[in-house]
């Protein structure tokens, strides 16, 4: 095994019997896959038949660290996750930051696999070797934020990492979040598998050392990348993700009305600087994190006083100009609540904009809504449609149940829906910026900007592509994919990867000073492996090129107004993004791996052992 | 007789933040390219940004889509946006 990054075992909790084991970590797997991403689906290949449900007993959540969680770098604080999603009804991986992570490392873990279901209502708390499950039938209703309280008091550690469930999970509700110590694992519904195995919570701490081959170099790489970090973040310390609000604004890709346009009039109340002069409390950070870009911010006066929220640039883009809402306190109580009862607030945010849209339209009306006036622009409207939706009341009850069970059941709403495989989009608009349509097509798990690989920067300023050209961008997608493949594999922060040397071209020594081992070089084919793998499983789960489309909306509607004015992203023009996207992955013109490329991958042995 | 253009600009994120306005309107000489946009910022303004983190667009297009890149020339009416190097997702 490695001489140091990993703890060589993973646990396995089983809530229907209460009982657990420990496996070994297998080396030939983290030679592979590195580990969280990688380690996580291929364990969901191995462990998930495609006919599985995401709320039978069958289903499972499978947490994985990386190498370098937990360790005396900044940011060591992901971990990931792997399960059928509720909201997809297919392959779903997530990445989270908190203190989870470090300390499933530290009480000896680099995975945590959660099967099963419950009798009753189940907490879980894990130090070191030792679980214990005890009965949180009483939790029954609690928030979030007060689950991470109880698990904190159950343990008697307050420095104990800790998961929760809010009512909507308990609910069921398919668009429901994990809250991990105020961070989330958001999208894809993960927690509503965790509320169907009737557990409302898991804490974890531990007290081992994480081994590492190379203090000294450890050491000096903590040194430099904290330096570079003081100047290369200074926004994301200051302002956080909001800082982006404005920028996307003014470039004319922020969704706006449900997306039926990309300007949002109102820009400058909810942008950045308003949230510093008006609502800025305190930052967040993560475990070892110098950066802090979590920002918490507090309603101070009108009609929301004393509402409470982290806010981030999706959060914001999605609740406030994409439900016309330019009043920055209803988009902080609205946080508030998705927080309480635990909802992915990009999904809820695309909920409302569809019900406000089909409500203007006179497609539903009040009877519908429970006398709720859904019209955009609504603070009100906006926080009582979101509670509808928690507590699956009306037609907060269809809402609850996905976009892809919306579609079935009222096909004629699709020209309104934009979502891809079920997963509603994040807060660019893809006729503004191409290539970031051909990310929303192809993430692993739906209309992701994280997964799907982030191209705004490399469209905009690096020098190499036009925001509105085809060509090229099937290259530029898919390396970017394959870039944050392996990083969402380290365990560390998206924003300080650069910073440690994670780039498209790694450097620095940074995992070779953790394990031991010679990883950089083969980096991003291990990315590129990981991704492979990931269609393979969606493969068989019966997607293919006609569930990388983009809605109609996208491909039928130039944008009306705005900087983008004119600009639309047709089928044509996706189609020659796509068959370059594949032919660079060595997939057919169905979106399958060709046998060369699982043969040339290592995958095909891999996969048949 | 030295004529001149005026150009709409726009300063975004921590450069707006810096400066202490949105937007203002400049003239400047026939034939000024984008890079002289960044000199003139660096001469007028103190800025904690060096010239290379700064990137402007034009009428909306990012100045890498120019085939001329930062030596497109401007013409009366333009707008030039000023934003930081953005990184996400």
């Amino acid at each position: 095994m490695f001489a140091g990054g990993y703890m060589g075992k993973i646990l396995r909790i089983n809530v229907s019997a209460k009982k657990y084991h420990i496996e070994p970590l297998k080396e030939d797997e983290v030679l592979k896959l590195l580990g969280g991403r990688g380690l996580a689906a291929k364990r969901y290949y191995d462990e998930i038949d495609p006919d599985v449900k995401p709320f039978d007993a069958d289903n499972k959540i499978f947490f994985f660290t990386g190498p370098l969680t937990g360790l005396s770098l900044p940011s060591t604080t992901k971990f990931q996750l792997a399960t059928k999603s509720p909201e997809t009804g297919r392959y779903l991986c997530s990445n989270c930051g908190g203190n989870f992570g470090p300390q499933l490392k530290m009480a000896g873990f680099d995975g945590l696999i959660v099967e099963g279901r419950a009798s009753g209502w189940t907490y879980v708390i894990i130090k070191n070797d030792e679980v214990v499950f005890g009965d949180a039938h009483d939790w029954q209703g609690r928030t979030t934020t007060e689950t991470l309280q109880l698990l904190r008091e159950a343990m008697g550690e307050k420095k104990a990492g800790v998961m929760s469930i809010g009512p909507a999970a308990e609910r069921r509700v398919r668009i429901s979040y994990i809250n991990v110590d105020s961070r989330a694992f958001g999208r894809g519904g993960p927690g509503a598998v965790l509320g169907s195995k009737k557990v409302k919570g898991i804490a974890v701490f531990g007290t081992k050392k994480i081994p590492v081959a190379d203090e000294d170099s450890i050491d000096q790489i903590r040194k430099r990348a904290l330096e570079n970090l003081k100047t290369t973040r200074a926004n994301h310390t200051k302002y956080g993700t909001a800082q982006y609000i404005e920028v996307i604004n003014e470039l004319g890709a922020l969704p706006t009305r449900n997306f039926q346009t990309t300007y949002f009039e109102d820009g400058d109340q909810i942008d950045a600087q308003m949230m510093r002069q008006k609502y800025y409390v305190k930052n967040y950070a993560c475990y070892r994190c110098p950066v802090a870009c979590g920002k918490v911010l507090e309603v101070k006066d009108g009609p929301y006083t004393g509402a409470r929220a982290r806010v981030e640039f999706e959060t914001i883009g999605l609740l406030g100009p994409n439900c016309g809402v330019a009043d920055f306190g209803a988009v902080i109580k609205a946080n508030q609540l998705c927080d309480e009862m635990g909802l992915d607030t990009i999904s809820a945010g695309n909920a409302v904009a569809l019900a406000m849209e089909l409500y203007e339209r006179g497609i539903i009306d009040a009877s519908e809504t429970e006398n709720v006036e859904a019209r955009f622009g609504s603070g009100d409207a906006l926080i009582e449609m979101i509670r509808l939706i928690g507590e699956r009341r009306g037609i907060g009850n269809l809402f609850a149940k996905g976009m892809n069970h919306v579609v079935k059941k009222h096909p004629e709403w699709r020209q309104y829906i934009l979502s891809v495989k079920g997963m509603p989009f994040a807060a660019y608009d893809p006729r503004a910026f191409h290539g970031n349509g051909l990310t929303y097509g192809t993430s692993s798990r739906g209309a992701c900007h994280n997964v799907g690989g982030w191209t705004i920067r490399a469209e905009l300023q690096s020098g190499d592509y036009d925001r509105y050209a085809l060509e090229g961008k099937g290259e530029l997608v898919k390396t970017i994919q394959d870039n944050r493949a392996y990083v969402d594999s380290l365990g560390i922060c998206t924003v300080v990867r650069s910073a440690l040397g994670f780039s498209d071209n790694p450097k620095g020594g940074t995992l070779e000073a953790a394990t031991g081992h010679d990883f950089s070089p083969h980096l991003m084919e291990i990315g590129s492996r990981i991704y492979t793998l990931e269609r393979i499983i969606l493969n068989r789960e019966g997607i293919d090129r006609k569930d990388d489309l983009l809605p109609g909306r996208i491909t039928n509607e130039p944008i009306p107004s705005g900087p983008a004015k004119g600009h639309v992203l047709s089928q044509k023009m996706y189609d020659i993004m796509l068959d370059e996207y594949y032919d660079e992955r060595g997939w057919d013109q169905n979106g399958v791996p060709k046998p060369e490329i699982i043969e040339g991958l290592s995958l095909k042995a891999y996969l048949n052992s | 007789m030295n004529q001149t253009i005026k150009i709409q600009i726009k300063y975004l994120s921590t450069i707006r933040d810096q400066i202490g306005h949105k937007q203002e309107e400049i003239h400047f000489s026939k034939g000024a390219t984008l890079e002289d946009v960044r000199v003139w910022l660096n001469t007028h303004y103190s800025l904690s940004l060096p010239n290379s983190q700064i990137t402007p667009t034009l009428n909306g297009k990012g100045w890498s889509q120019y085939p001329l890149k930062l030596s497109t020339q401007l013409k009366e009416g333009d707008t030039v946006f000023l934003l930081p190097i953005v990184s996400g997702g």
